[in-house]
């Protein structure tokens, strides 16, 4: 249990090239628009996520290729992984990095949720197209279970307090540290630390289908 | 099913209940049990749909990391093992050369990596990215790992040197060492031999026993954070890293590893002194002698539940061979009341001895056997795992001044402010963040090697931009300056009047700054050989501080230079008293002593040492030059054969120096011809080390030539010219007398 996360392994089919120049003028850019986004500008959002979601496929790909194939990744460190080669650390503060690591979490839940889908229809008979990042990794069937139960509890929270949905997300799935999700969800530290408890103790019935309310 | 009712549920309505039902659980969950008994009841008789919400919620909060451990070791922060989570093989970090990763730990990876300044192997541990990146951890981090470098022992692998790549990420170097952890042991063989127990258990305490006096807790002490060596000695592992690490996981809000070794006031987050280590001592005996822990549980709940109220079996009745006195021994330690524990390691360590010495017969043929295994689980694991499990990193601490001048310094600010409440350097400054980039400026400082210097000159600048008038920060940087030239990190001339300038700037702002003018008689003596100035200098700053421990030993080189001896070795000797740990300071005692001609006293000053840490370069060197004039060529051979850094004794010339006044002189043209390769290829080589060489060779023109260039190229070895035994040949020689007269000695 120590040891495993729930981790996608490689996949041994197509592989896309990857383009180091390509790879070093986006740094520059992501950190420019991450900037712009923290001070304010969702359009820069809007722009980071396609940057996000590429570099995240790739790293899984980049990862996972060649000869070590055996190897896993878990999300969370894919996420961060993301974040050290796509934004230039040196010049990018916690909220900038709050920032970030935040969007990464949504796009990696995002990405799972699609893999997910994918399995589900696979198991149904209805002619699966394989989604993206089907191409470079695929995941267990029991790690995808947890998934899919976790998504679900996190969906049913949305509704109750958005706040708290968006700090597990951020814990599960970019690893963010009570510092940084604070940062990212606008509150206070003490804040942030109160509602992960309560978050948890409900989050932990639901699962055990107890739910609270 | 469960979202079908969720989907009917959600709503305003919904989110509006879950406010209310948090807000009254927020209340109670920071409420004791009875205050939280009595609003319960309350709550329950005016709304009973809202106690059943809270009653399940605060029972789901008291084990709610045992509920959703499933989720979170698939989902929260892991890092996988048998690979690079950092991708950092293959890269240079500082002056590393990252191989491989060995494996990740509990708060970081740790690489195979070579330091290329030194040519050594070491092991690199990184932080893992989140808990490295806000300033606070890494603020604790730094602060942990200077704490940690303070332990000297030979049963402690604790933290040697700081870094950062150019990501920020955090790192720690150490040397490598492999072995195997005291819990892969114990899933190998179940139980130990008991005297083979105790010998571990007497290590540990003794390591334990160093740690406390320094007023250092482990607080994580576990089998898997004890490393066998094959040479039969036991290391503790990550000392020094347990606070920053737990609280990193409080914040978190991820679980620990295990609680099995906690003791009572750790489960309760209490407070907690050197006796929960000694209470891990027990569990970790207990199971070394039982095979089982004293106290168990399916789940982490379970185990804090035993720690707290559970009297452990006797582990006699588990294990028929334990005397009476050894299981008493066990169980004090296993004491729920700290007081009823040993108080200290050094008691335990008195009754430890008394048990052993019944059964000391039986323990040398033990230590064979564990040397045997060990080498078969070696090569076992290796050929199965390639790597990994065996490997664990030790620190063997090679430090040059380190830690020790950094203390003193905190100490010396903390002086001065009568209230004792601050730790601000004297000339203090009123802006936090300057006096911050101060320290972290000290802190690259004292690891004098060339990166650090340049690191710690660019924190003093920043300081010094936040508070232009913060004079430790100019003092830092003339110190800074003049010590990068000396080492050899920078051209001298320029180096030397930046000093100068620095530290006069820094004396214009507060005269009675101690450093400043510790630095003004180090540019007066390294450099500019004006004795009487440095003389002065060091006086001063003596008198002003007469605590410092580096103005003493500056100011033993001085008595050095000019010809005063004894007076020298007193203040190197005093040096070595205030800063009793600094490695730096006992082999500059032995060097000195080495020039008073004491070399019986040099020798069991620096086997006392070396007993201490066999892997500092410098002070094989000092050991090999005594040796060699006492004509003990065996041992001086000796000494340097199994020098860790082959070139540092090679620099100083002593190698080629030993094989010439030992009868090698094949071995000694062939020592000079590759330092010469090297000086022609690196400009590196000092003449001074090249003129020793052929001294010891005979070579009166080729010595006399290097000295001329050394003292061309102001090599500040130069002033003890006239002490070198080396140079005694010489001494008749009117050339070399020409040199020493424009030396200009004085005294």
């Amino acid at each position: 249990m120590l040891l495993a996360g729930c981790v996608a392994d490689a996949y041994r089919g197509r592989v896309a090239s990857t383009n180091e120049g390509q790879i070093a003028s986006t740094s520059a850019d992501v950190t420019g628009l991450l900037r712009q986004w923290t001070a304010g500008d969702e359009s820069a959002r809007d722009r980071l996520i396609p940057l996000v979601y590429n570099r995240l496929r790739e790293l899984a790909h980049r990862r996972l290729g060649g000869a070590q194939v055996e190897s896993s990744l878990n999300t969370t460190g894919l996420v961060h992984e993301a974040y050290i080669r796509l934004v230039d650390a040196g010049s990018v503060n916690l909220p900038d990095r709050a920032h970030f690591l935040a969007l990464a979490s949504a796009v990696m839940r995002n990405l799972l949720a699609d893999r997910a889908r994918a399995r589900l229809a696979a198991k149904r008979g209805g002619g699966a197209t394989r989604v993206e990042l089907d191409e470079y990794v695929s995941i267990p069937d029991e790690c995808l279970d947890t998934f899919t139960e976790l998504d679900a509890a996190l969906r049913r929270l949305e509704q109750l307090s958005p706040r708290q949905s968006d700090l597990l997300q951020h814990r599960y799935f970019g690893g963010l540290s009570l510092e940084e999700s604070a940062e990212a969800i606008g509150v206070s530290l003490a804040t942030a630390k109160r509602e992960l408890r309560s978050a948890r103790a409900w989050l932990a019935l639901e699962l055990r289908g107890e739910p609270v309310l | 099913m469960a979202r079908a009712r969720a989907e009917g549920r959600a709503g305003l309505v919904s989110a509006q209940r879950w406010e209310q039902i948090q807000t009254h659980f927020d209340k109670l969950v920071s409420q004791d049990a009875t205050a939280r008994a009595v609003r319960l009841a309350e709550i329950a008789s005016a709304d009973p749909e809202l106690h059943r919400a809270l009653e399940s919620l605060l029972a789901a909060d008291d084990d709610v990391n045992a509920q959703l451990a499933s989720i979170d070791s698939a989902f929260l922060p892991q890092f996988d093992r048998s690979r690079d989570p950092l991708r950092l093989t293959g890269r240079v970090i500082s002056h590393f050369s990252v191989h491989e990763a060995l494996g990740a730990g509990g708060m970081g990876v740790v690489y195979r990596a070579e330091d290329t300044r030194l040519g050594r192997a070491v092991a690199l541990k990184f932080l893992l990215p989140h808990y490295s990146l806000d300033s606070s951890a890494k603020a604790r981090f730094l602060r942990e790992a200077h704490t940690a470098a303070a332990l000297d022992h030979p049963n402690l692998c604790a933290i040697h040197e700081v870094g950062a790549t150019e990501e920020g990420w955090m790192f720690l170097s150490m040397a490598l060492c492999e072995g195997e952890t005291l819990r892969a042991r114990l899933a190998r063989d179940g139980t130990l031999a008991v005297p083979e127990a105790l010998e571990i258990a007497r290590q540990i305490g003794e390591g334990l026993q160093a740690a406390h006096a320094e007023g250092i807790v482990h607080r994580d002490l576990k089998p898997a954070n004890i490393m066998l060596l094959p040479d039969s000695t036991v290391r503790i592992l990550d000392f020094g890293l347990a606070k920053a690490r737990d609280q990193s996981l409080t914040e978190t809000g991820a679980h620990f590893g295990t609680v099995s070794y906690m003791s009572p006031a750790q489960v309760r987050g209490q407070a907690v002194d050197g006796r929960a280590d000694l209470w891990a001592l027990g569990v970790v005996l207990y199971e070394m002698l039982t095979g089982q822990k004293p106290f168990h549980g399916s789940e982490d709940v379970a185990i804090a539940h035993a720690i707290l109220h559970d009297t452990p079996e006797p582990p006699s009745t588990l294990r028929g061979d334990l005397s009476a006195p050894l299981e008493r021994l066990v169980l004090r330690l296993l004491q729920k009341d700290p007081a009823k524990r040993y108080a200290t390691a050094a008691e335990l360590l008195r009754d430890l001895a008394s048990i052993r010495t019944r059964g000391e017969r039986r323990l040398d043929g033990l230590r064979m056997r564990w040397r045997r295994e060990m080498h078969v689980a070696t090569g076992i694991l290796h050929s199965t795992t390639g790597r990994a499990l065996v490997v664990g990193v030790c620190l063997t601490l090679i430090t040059w001044a380190g830690w020790t001048a950094m203390r003193s310094r905190l100490a010396s600010g903390a002086q001065l402010s009568p209230s004792g409440a601050s730790s601000t350097p004297r000339g203090s400054t009123t802006s936090p963040e300057a006096n911050r980039l101060y320290v972290l400026g000290r802190f690259f400082f004292e690891k004098k090697d060339s990166a650090s210097f340049a690191r710690a000159q660019d924190y003093f600048r920043l300081a010094i931009e936040k508070d232009s008038t913060f004079a430790p920060a100019y003092a830092g940087l003339a110190e800074a300056y003049s010590q990068q030239g000396t080492y050899g990190f920078a051209r001298l001339a320029s180096n030397f009047a930046k000093a100068n300038e620095y530290a006069s700037r820094a004396i214009a702002l507060d005269s009675t700054l101690a450093e400043a003018h510790v630095s003004l008689g180090f540019i007066a003596l390294f450099y500019d050989w004006n004795f009487a100035r440095a003389g002065r200098e060091f006086a001063t700053a003596l008198r002003l501080d007469n605590g410092r421990a580096s103005a003493h030993l500056f100011h033993a080189w001085y008595f050095m230079a000019t010809d005063s001896v004894n007076a020298g070795i007193a203040e190197g000797q005093k040096a070595a008293d205030l800063e009793p740990v600094s490695p730096l300071n006992s082999v500059r005692l032995v060097g000195f002593l080495f020039y008073g001609k004491r070399y019986d006293e040099a020798l069991a000053r620096g086997r006392e040492a070396f007993e201490r840490d066999s892997s500092f370069s410098t002070l094989r060197q000092e050991l090999a030059r005594s040796y060699v004039e006492l004509g003990r060529c065996a041992e001086a051979l000796a000494v340097l054969q199994s020098s860790v850094d082959q070139h540092v004794a090679a620099l100083g010339g002593v190698r080629g120096y030993t094989y010439a006044r030992c009868g090698h002189r094949a071995d000694a043209l062939a020592e000079r011809a590759r330092l010469r390769r090297q000086s022609h290829a690196t400009g590196h080589v000092s003449p001074y080390a090249l003129a020793v060489i052929a001294a010891g060779l005979g070579d009166t023109d080729d010595a006399i030539a290097e000295l001329q260039r050394a003292y061309d190229e102001r090599v500040w070895a130069m002033f003890m010219i006239r002490l070198e035994p080396a140079f005694v040949v010489l001494r008749s020689d009117p050339r070399f007398v020409a040199i020493v007269r424009k030396m200009h000695f004085v005294g």
